[in-house]
């Protein structure tokens, strides 16, 4: 196995519990959501940690930071954000609907800390100064769609800024950070194309892990942009409209812990092919 | 120049993998190891910019054809990717496997020696590198500086291209010293400690060898090392060219020069050794040491050599620069064997034979 094989092989292969959601009758699609969101992301935050023992300094940490955010993520999802979550019923006995989107909140925002702590340290490592023309170009690009992506549908709010109540507040918030996210995020998956045909690539699994990141924040606020654009391009009450975010989700996610499966096993693998072409088990690979 | 390289190093993956052809039918692909080291020898005592130039060609070479090496045989590119964060097990596991598995491999195949990465160091970064049996110094001894300057620049080429970082080396023990095996340490090239050891290394005081007693033990077969006395020829050519990389025409017109004077050096011990009638000790040499088979034909005043399967030349190598030095040591051996100055007149390359003409100096 090499690890551009494993991910011809996985990628396609993680996009089928994905696209399950759209064949499964209404009342299950929730529950199957509510299943596999939690366990992919369970995946991805053991694997982050196994990962984060292959470095030390900034990349070790940046590596504990995705492991913590994506188990914090499986936690809120688990007992407060699912279809059926756990918790809510337990608090909604005990506090007001606006306390309990402020617990939400505040652990949608420490789990936001924890992903920009991701960010920071890697940005530490990963060199972005290397980009060249193109990259930057693209990385200007990516300011403007990234940020009219998630402002979009919400544009209306923010003239009214000064006049918003919490929640709403709250969620323009998070809409900026995504962006602000991708906006970071994206220059790591541009150096890597920068790179790509060079003898010196950078990491493809780390990029596949930073893509599956952008991947499940970007594409649910692209299709929320379409839908605001094209209001027309799906009926209105459509199931679509809840089960398109949501394979988004799932294979974003999916996406991570498939990288950084690869990621953790591409020493074992890359020794295993050079080991296999000095025993003549296989041919020699033709590099220019 | 850089083309033969690429083509030995090709020839040394070649042999690791057992998918190699025989060079030479008639002698084998080995060469005694007193050959490529005399002629060391010679060019570093004779010439004080030797070790360095040896080691930035021998390291320049390393450096473009190892990573190709590893590639070929599947490593990603992205294998060594942040190198520099990596925990020191992984990075002496990983790295060391690599080094074993692949050049040790290719090193052990040619008969170079015993290559191992002993230990390892991140921050700041420390390879510690143990080579057994070294071919370059095997069988030499009474020296107060290390001379394994070829190894040293090939050590520090390999690993500067797998993690891909600029890095130095300098040898801290050599057989040559009397130490029981050749010990290298590589870092940063930046690095003033590395730079401390690196320097000074490559710029010895004035190297002055025992060549003769090294040649006498080559002549008498004596085992100076545990993996036998032989070496790839393939070794051979790419020590010789690395002696010429940075400047091919003027270091090849030194090269001559030296191998003259060697070659004078050589022709007592030859006679002493064999105790034949004049050319007849230096066929008899060089079938010993299985450097090449040389016909000598007399037409007086001048002498052909008509030589086949030539260490230098095996592989098809026609750059009559590389037999620099063999030219001069032909031209000093005939001198002395003769009794007459000789000098080299023609040299050419004919049905796979190399035709060397020698004419008394006017």
């Amino acid at each position: 196995m090499t690890d551009v094989r494993f991910l011809k092989i996985t990628l396609p292969l993680v996009a089928i519990p994905a696209l399950i959601i759209l064949f499964l009758p209404a009342h299950v699609w929730p529950r199957y959501v509510d299943v596999v969101e939690p366990l992919s992301l369970f995946t991805g935050a053991l694997l982050a940690l196994y990962v984060s023992f292959m470095y030390r300094k900034q990349l070790r940490v940046a590596f504990v930071c995705l492991s913590t955010f994506l188990f914090i993520y499986v936690l809120a999802i688990v007992f407060l954000l699912s279809f059926s979550p756990v918790l809510v019923p337990v608090l909604e006995r005990r506090m007001t609907q606006a306390e309990i989107f402020s617990l939400v909140q505040s652990i949608q925002f420490v789990n936001y800390a924890m992903l920009f702590l991701f960010c920071i340290y890697l940005l530490r490592v990963v060199d972005v100064t290397q980009l060249n023309r193109t990259g930057w170009l693209l990385f200007a690009l990516t300011c403007i769609f990234s940020i009219a992506v998630a402002a979009y549908p919400v544009f209306e709010s923010l003239r009214g800024v000064s006049r918003l109540d919490l929640p709403l507040l709250s969620r323009l918030v998070m809409r900026l950070f995504d962006a602000a996210l991708i906006i970071i995020l994206m220059p790591v998956v541009w150096l890597y194309v920068q790179y790509l045909k060079s003898q010196r690539q950078q990491s493809l699994t780390f990029t596949v892990i930073v893509f599956g990141i952008v991947f499940s924040t970007i594409f649910d606020y692209l299709f929320e942009f379409i839908l605001a654009v094209f209001p027309q391009s799906l009926p209105s009450g459509s199931v679509l409209n809840d089960t398109i975010p949501e394979i988004l989700f799932v294979y974003g996610y999916a996406m991570i812990a498939v990288g950084l499966y690869g990621h953790r096993k591409q020493d074992e693998w890359g020794y295993k092919a050079i080991e296999r072409a000095m025993t003549g088990e296989s041919e020699l690979a033709d590099v220019e | 120049m850089e083309k033969i390289v690429d083509q030995a190093w090709a020839l040394l993956l070649a042999g690791a993998l057992k998918k190699r052809g025989v060079l030479r039918p008639d002698l084998g692909d080995d060469i005694d190891l007193c050959v490529p080291q005399s002629r060391l020898l010679a060019l570093v005592e004779s010439n004080p910019a030797m070790p360095k130039l040896l080691y930035s060609s021998a390291e320049a070479s390393a450096r473009r054809n190892a990573f190709n090496i590893v590639r070929k045989l599947g490593m990603p590119a992205d294998y060594f990717w942040k190198f520099e964060y990596w925990p020191k097990a992984r990075a002496l596991t990983t790295l060391g496997q690599i080094v074993k598995r692949v050049f040790s491999s290719m090193m052990a195949q040619a008969k170079e020696g015993g290559l191992e990465v002993t230990d390892l160091d991140i921050d700041p970064l420390r390879f510690s590198i143990k080579f057994e049996n070294c071919v370059e110094c095997a069988g030499i001894s009474g020296l107060e500086y290390a001379i394994c300057y070829y190894h040293a620049g090939t050590f520090s080429g390999i690993l500067s291209s797998l993690i891909n970082r600029d890095l130095a080396s300098f040898e801290t023990a050599c057989l040559a010293r009397g130490d029981e095996s050749c010990r290298f340490i590589v870092g940063d090239v930046k690095d003033t400690e590395i730079k401390t050891g690196h320097e000074p290394y490559l710029a010895p005081p004035q190297i002055s060898s025992n060549l003769a007693s090294r040649l006498e033990k080559g002549l008498s077969n004596l085992p100076v090392r545990a993996q036998g006395n032989m070496v790839d020829v393939i070794y051979h050519q790419l020590v010789m060219v690395s002696t010429l990389l940075a400047d091919p025409q003027r270091l090849a017109s030194t090269s001559l020069e030296v191998g003259c004077q060697f070659g004078r050096r050589l022709a007592p011990l030859l006679a002493k050794a064999y105790g034949q009638a004049g050319l007849q000790n230096m066929s008899s040499y060089y079938s010993q040491v299985r450097g090449l088979a040389i016909e000598v034909k007399e037409s007086a005043p001048q002498l052909q050599l008509v030589i086949r399967e030539c260490a230098e030349s095996s592989g098809g190598i026609k750059e009559m620069e590389v037999m620099s030095f063999l030219f001069g040591e032909l031209q000093g051996l005939t001198s002395e064997l003769t009794g007459r100055e000789m000098a080299l007149t023609e040299s050419r390359f004919e049905d796979g034979r190399l035709l060397i003409t020698l004419a008394p100096k006017a």
